[in-house]
């Protein structure tokens, strides 16, 4: 008996461990992310800006604190948001292949984009900075309820949300291309940057937005853990140890959507964070909700604050869309992870 | 207190009792005899008989119609979370590509709803409960393996211990020893014999009709969705109901152990069902 608590409390510790590391990592990145980036500024000289902003001339004082520091602080809770949305997805859909985004969250906002950037429609008295990203946030949002509304008609099952979600998918793309057929060249030079994921984008609205969502929703998530793990045993016996299941997959979906339209209306559509994070946490720390949650919430911060870093590197100078960077470098790097995973069983 | 007297000795009464799938019914009005506390009851029949629908429905996992109670409660309206704190359900399967230890889905089962009062509840005592339970259907040293790394048989031995975990007065094993070699069978029937005579009620669906005579104290033999018979196993198991139910001509005799023994001979001949499908 001492045996197996011994172990499971090492095992336990161990977990700490990788989760202590991770959030040491996220700091490192987003030191560095901070000291890099396309405009002339040495890094020593943006690493004394940081802690004597006296010694930096007004431009460089801007660099520092109304570019990088927000694009950095963005990086890390829009990696965040999506990586915990992602993992409490693929546990409720009982899919590893689900990310924030399989059932036309992202597709929703691109319509809500699409109809504020080039139909100027919107949701009347706001001001005009607000009306992309609040119009993106509402229809992400909207879809959200309408799948669930429409799932709960049939049996609100995995399958059932899946099916839905997709038709969402194939409903919002077609209705976005419609706005892009009818649209000015000029809108839709303008959209299509949109839908290209950018930290910078949201500046410090999308710092002063995302952190309080993610400080309210992270607790609920939090709470939910056991349950959540006793899901993985399958529906049958989750509900035979007593588990709501319906109830737990509406608020898991409701904090899913909020984490991820919350991201999407800032810095647009940033692909295979949300999908990548939960696998590595899942590899490095198992599938105990307790640490698996926290665990992809801080892996989605460090892979995106490296794709930060990233794509600021790979054209000196220029600075490569990060969203692009996710799927170019990330799905490589992903599927090496997956295949040595592989071959070590 | 009442309530919690009868749940120390129950009764589990099923009454008309309706369960399907959708619209289609698989068990219609099925009415048993009271099962009382302290027994073990096995539930038999051909694939598609309806055991493991009518399980699922005890357990509250899809929805009946009709009357159970357990002792003196109705089941059937009593919530999921209340429910689970005096019915157990072991599925058939578990499934595949879980990131889980046998620990951690055993605490799991504990920490995912309240348990019923006279339990611990500080995580201290739930983690040496959890340890405890692994000791009991004996695979402690599998405690910190992934479930994915188990072999059939353990993972259904991992299966029993989620479902003893809760440590319900109402245990619905589906199945609990068909992945089992000849001495795991054995140890988890005696397991179930003695948690039934604990004051316990448990119901298990076996296919082995050998293991059924020699353990279960009661036999249900469903068939079609309905009640064929039921009774001790030397009432309940007879070539008769074997031809009728199965389709088997099979001979029943006492074997040297005293225990009943049945071999089959083979399919009737003519064909009993002949456009019987599974
Ligand atoms: N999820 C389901 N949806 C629709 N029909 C179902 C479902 N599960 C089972 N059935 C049907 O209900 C009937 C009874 O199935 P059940 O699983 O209860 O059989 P069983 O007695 O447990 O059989 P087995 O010995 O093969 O496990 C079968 O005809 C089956 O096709
Ligand atoms: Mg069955």
């Amino acid at each position: 008996m001492p045996d197996v608590l011994t172990a499971y409390a090492q095992a336990m510790r161990r977990r700490v461990l990788v989760v202590a590391l991770l959030s040491v990592g996220c700091l490192l990145t987003f030191g560095l992310d901070l000291l890099i980036g396309p405009s002339e500024l040495a890094p020593r000289l943006a690493l004394q800006g940081l802690f004597e902003p006296e010694t930096l001339s007004r431009p460089q004082a801007i660099i520092i604190w109304e570019v990088r520091l927000p694009t950095a602080l963005m990086a890390l809770l829009v990696g965040a948001a999506l990586s915990l949305a992602g993992a409490e997805m693929q546990t409720i859909l009982n899919n590893p292949l689900a990310s924030p985004f399989t059932l036309g969250i992202s597709e929703a906002a691109s319509l809500g984009a699409a109809l504020a950037i080039m139909l100027g429609i919107a949701i009347p008295g706001l001001a005009s900075t607000w009306l992309v990203p609040i119009n993106a946030f509402l229809f992400a949002f909207g879809a959200v309820l309408l799948l669930q509304m429409l799932a709960r008609v049939h049996d609100a099952s995995a399958h059932t949300l899946i099916l839905f979600g997709i038709a969402l998918v194939f409903l919002f793309d077609a209705l976005v291309a419609l706005i892009q057929f009818v649209a000015s060249a000029e809108a839709l030079q303008q959209f299509v940057f949109w839908t290209l994921g950018n930290l910078s984008r949201g500046g410090w609205d999308g710092v002063r937005v995302l952190s309080p969502l993610l400080a309210c929703i992270v607790p609920f998530s939090l709470a939910g853990a056991w349950q959540m793990t006793a899901l993985r045993l399958g529906e049958d016996r989750a509900r035979s140890f007593g588990v709501n299941i319906r109830r737990v997959r509406f608020m898991s979906l409701v904090r899913v959507s909020l984490l991820a339209s919350g991201a999407v209306a800032f810095v647009g559509t940033i692909a295979f964070v949300g999908l990548v994070g939960p696998h590595i946490a899942r590899m490095l720390i198992g599938e105990d909700h307790r640490f698996f949650l926290p665990a992809s919430l801080l892996t989605g911060a460090l892979v995106l604050s490296l794709a930060s870093i990233t794509s600021k590197l790979i054209i000196p100078g220029v600075l490569i869309p990060v969203g692009l960077v996710t799927s170019l470098i990330g799905v490589p790097v992903f599927l090496i992870l997956v295949l040595r995973k592989r071959r070590a069983l | 207190m009442s309530t919690e007297c009868t749940l120390d000795a129950p009764t589990l009464a099923i009454e008309r009792l309706t369960v399907g799938y959708g619209n289609t019914p698989v068990i219609e009005h099925l009415t048993l005899d009271p099962i009382e506390a302290g027994y073990v009851v096995a539930l038999v029949g051909p694939n598609a008989a309806g055991k493991s629908t009518l399980l699922r429905a005890l357990a509250g996992l899809i929805p009946a119609v009709g009357r159970v109670t357990l002792g003196g409660r109705d089941l059937l309206s009593m919530s999921l979370p209340e429910r689970a704190t005096h019915v157990a359900f072991m599925p058939q399967t578990l499934p595949q590509g879980v990131a889980l230890t046998v620990f951690e889905s055993v605490l799991s089962a504990l920490k995912a709803s309240p348990l019923h009062e006279n339990h611990p509840t500080d995580s201290r005592r739930l983690r040496h409960h959890a340890v405890h339970t692994l000791e009991r259907v004996g695979i402690e040293h599998l405690a910190l393996v992934p479930l994915d790394h188990l072999s059939g048989g353990q993972r259904q031995l991992v299966a029993l211990a989620q479902t003893l975990a809760r440590d319900p007065v109402l245990m619905l094993l589906d199945e609990p020893t068909s992945a089992l070699d000849l001495l795991h069978q054995v140890s988890v029937l005696q397991l179930v014999r003695s948690l039934a005579r604990d004051g316990r009620i448990v119901v298990l669906v076996l296919h082995d009709l050998n293991l059924a005579a020699r353990w279960a104290d009661h036999v249900i033999v469903l068939h079609q969705g309905t009640l064929f018979t039921a009774g001790p196993p030397e009432e309940a198991i007879t070539p008769r109901v074997l031809s009728r139910v199965y389709g088997v001509s099979a001979r029943v005799e006492r074997c040297s152990g005293h225990f009943l023994q049945v071999m089959v001979d083979g399919p009737l001949d003519p064909p009993l069902h002949p456009s019987r499908r599974v």
